[in-house]
């Protein structure tokens, strides 16, 4: 199973894994953070996941009894289940796979490295312009209230 | 050897490789575009295998033209840096190796940007001392690039022509071509692109580079910004029959303007190169002997060409330099290149460190941001790799202890993404409040619009890409946990 982005669950902490690749590159950064909220079922909402929902996922996995059970059973249990902590000591890690689609595509990008390198390396031969500075600000622009927006275009 | 018709390699053409690989006899690598430097000292510098193999997949030939170890200047190129280049050069099975003459570093700082050698009888001698070595160190065939000058032209200097001509004949090596480089300095007041011609030994073009350009502030920049202006085209239709050794023609543009101008654009200008390569079946008789050599020096202050060196490098990067010449120090050329340095390090920075510029562009707005890069600027000299530049950078911004809101996990975020990719180690950064809805509202181009959930969050940086088990069909499997 490929994985571009893990979320997992580790003592108290919730815990985000992602390849640097794809944190370095914002177009897959994007596409892999939209695709965990897709997955999530929360598209609307910018984190794509909560906190205590990933708490409930946390519990069935371990069923109450180290038992396996099935993720994200329906009717969720109430908020106040989760209150009292992990039960029994520690909460197994749970993993939540954003599409494989996302995954492939990235995977198939040898050219994001090829990319990121090209950042990081030593400048190309040119004596002239470098605009990437100039369209970065571009895609900022001022509206009437002074409020800054981004366009939302991929870099 | 013809190795015929190619461009240089970027990121942003592999699309143009993929759909017309027939169109690409050769691929001009720049091999430090490829490496990583560390910071600190002795310099430490990585060559990702991956990305080596990748390279020898795409079509055509490889022609290693280095951007690291230029001839033009008397700061001698690093031994490490020299060996992982003859590396390359194997691995790559380059017939000939090519630098530029110019220079890019003083004893004391990188300069970020290519400037132009000290043309006197003492710069041919500096010169010529940097070639040997550097074919002595390479094992193959070198070639020397002619380099744009913004310049005016200076009294006690030779001619470009010349001092090139003085160059490559003294060092009996091989000449790279780059008639936009030539044209933009022609542009720009120097030497008349026929003169110049009419002084060079033709019969040493090894190789030619094409590219388009673009005006500012009343500069033509050689600017890889796009079409090869017609002007320029109608000039190289004359030339290249005069080039009885030319191997190979090869178009540069520049990654950032990829986008810009289109992959279309791009094949286009490649197929206008093999419609000038066919002329090589025209050769003519070469061009009259050029006039004679020699040195203007009526006013008698020649600089050596290590103090032109630190001169002319200090000027263009804001770094003080007491007792520098006031004509120099008054030239127009000074302002442009600092101002094309500027965006250089700029870009870097934004291309580097992403979600740090786009907090701090929306947080502050975009003139704060760029008070801020100014006076990273001013304070810090250039850095000759795009991660360096970003390490400096980020030191710098948290030396200003800005109060924005995130601005110092985000810095953690990307200064330990850029260093897992580094050296493939796995980090993990500690977030007070969950992160994704930051992440995802900068990688958008905006502030997030809610407050994540406070508590301990982490992210896991991890060195390999998505991993794909063996035999998996991609296009059949199914996501494992079908969430809702």
């Amino acid at each position: 199973m490929a994985e571009a982005v893990n979320v997992t669950l580790r003592g108290g902490a919730v815990r985000l894994t992602m390849s640097a690749k794809v944190a370095s590159d914002l177009g897959a950064l994007q596409k892999g953070l939209k695709s965990l909220a897709e997955r999530l079922g929360h598209p609307s909402c910018a984190t794509g996941c909560d906190i205590l929902h990933l708490g409930m996922e946390r519990e069935f996995t371990m069923g109450g009894q180290g038992s396996e059970a099935s993720l994200n059973p329906q009717p969720l249990p109430p908020r106040e289940h989760f209150a009292a902590g992990p039960r029994p000591e520690p909460w197994a890690p749970v993993t939540v796979a954003i599409s494989d689609k996302v995954s492939r595509d990235i995977n198939a990008l040898t050219r994001v490295t090829a990319s990121v390198l090209g950042k990081l390396g030593c400048g190309q031969c040119c004596s002239g312009f470098d605009i990437m500075f100039r369209r970065e600000l571009d895609m900022f622009t001022v509206d009437d209230n002074l409020n800054v927006h981004g366009f939302g275009r991929l870099g | 050897m013809r190795l015929g018709v190619g461009i240089t390699y970027s990121a942003a053409i592999e699309p143009l490789l993929d759909r017309r690989p027939e169109l690409f006899d050769v691929l001009e690598i720049e091999p430090q575009t490829t490496w990583m430097r560390t910071p600190g000292s002795p310099p430490r510098y990585i060559v990702k295998e991956e990305m080596v193999r990748h390279l020898l997949s795409l079509p055509g030939r490889k022609l290693i033209h280095s951007v690291g170890t230029p001839v033009g200047g008397s700061v001698k190129p690093e031994l490490a840096q020299l060996n992982l280049l003859r590396t390359a050069i194997q691995r790559f099975d380059s017939p000939w190796a090519s630098d530029h003459l110019s220079f890019n570093q003083t004893p004391e700082f990188a300069t970020g940007f290519f400037l132009p050698p000290r043309q006197t009888e003492d710069g041919v001698e500096t010169v010529v001392s940097s070639i040997r070595e550097l074919r002595d160190r390479l094992c193959v065939p070198v070639a020397v690039e002619t380099g744009v000058n913004y310049l005016r032209p200076r009294r006690e200097e030779q001619r470009d022509g010349e001092f090139v001509r003085r160059v490559v004949e003294a060092a009996d090596c091989g000449l790279l071509l780059d008639l936009h480089n030539v044209f933009t300095n022609a542009l720009n007041g120097r030497q008349p692109l026929d003169e110049f011609l009419a002084d060079l030994p033709l019969e040493r073009v090894w190789e030619v580079h094409l590219a388009g350009g673009m005006e500012l502030d009343g500069f033509w920049l050689d600017a890889h910004s796009g079409a090869i202006p017609d002007a320029l085209y109608a000039i190289t239709e004359q030339v290249i029959p005069m080039l009885p050794n030319l191997g190979a023609i090869i178009f540069e543009i520049f990654p950032s303007f990829v986008p810009v101008v289109g992959l279309d654009l791009v094949e286009e200008q490649v197929h206008r190169l093999h419609q000038l390569w066919a002329l090589r079946q025209n050769l003519q008789a070469p061009l009259p002997s050029p006039p004679p050599i020699h040195v203007r020096s009526e006013d008698g202050s020649q600089l050596l060409p290590e103090a032109w060196e630190r001169a002319l490098g200090a000027l263009v990067t804001g770094q003080p330099m007491p007792g520098c010449p006031e004509d120099l120090r008054q030239d127009p050329g000074i302002r442009i290149v600092s101002g094309l340095i500027f965006e250089f390090r700029a870009s870097m920075v934004v291309g580097t460190l992403r979600l740090t510029s786009r907090l701090l562009i929306l947080a502050l707005g975009p003139e704060a941001f760029r008070t801020i890069l100014l006076d990273y600027c001013r304070t810090i000299p250039p850095q000759s790799y795009g991660a360096l530049e970003a390490d400096a950078f980020a030191r710098h911004l948290q030396s200003l202890n800005l109060q924005v809101p995130h601005l110092a996990s985000i810095l953690e975020f990307e200064q330990a993404t850029l260093a897992t990719i580094t050296d493939d180690q796995t980090r993990v950064v500690k977030f007070e409040s969950e992160p994704l809805p930051l992440l995802r509202a900068l990688a958008e181009g905006r502030l997030p619009t809610e407050i994540g959930q406070a508590g301990e969050f982490e992210i896991e940086l991890t060195s390999g890409g998505p991993p794909v088990a063996p035999g998996e069909d991609p296009d059949t499997s199914e996501p494992l946990f079908p969430f809702h």
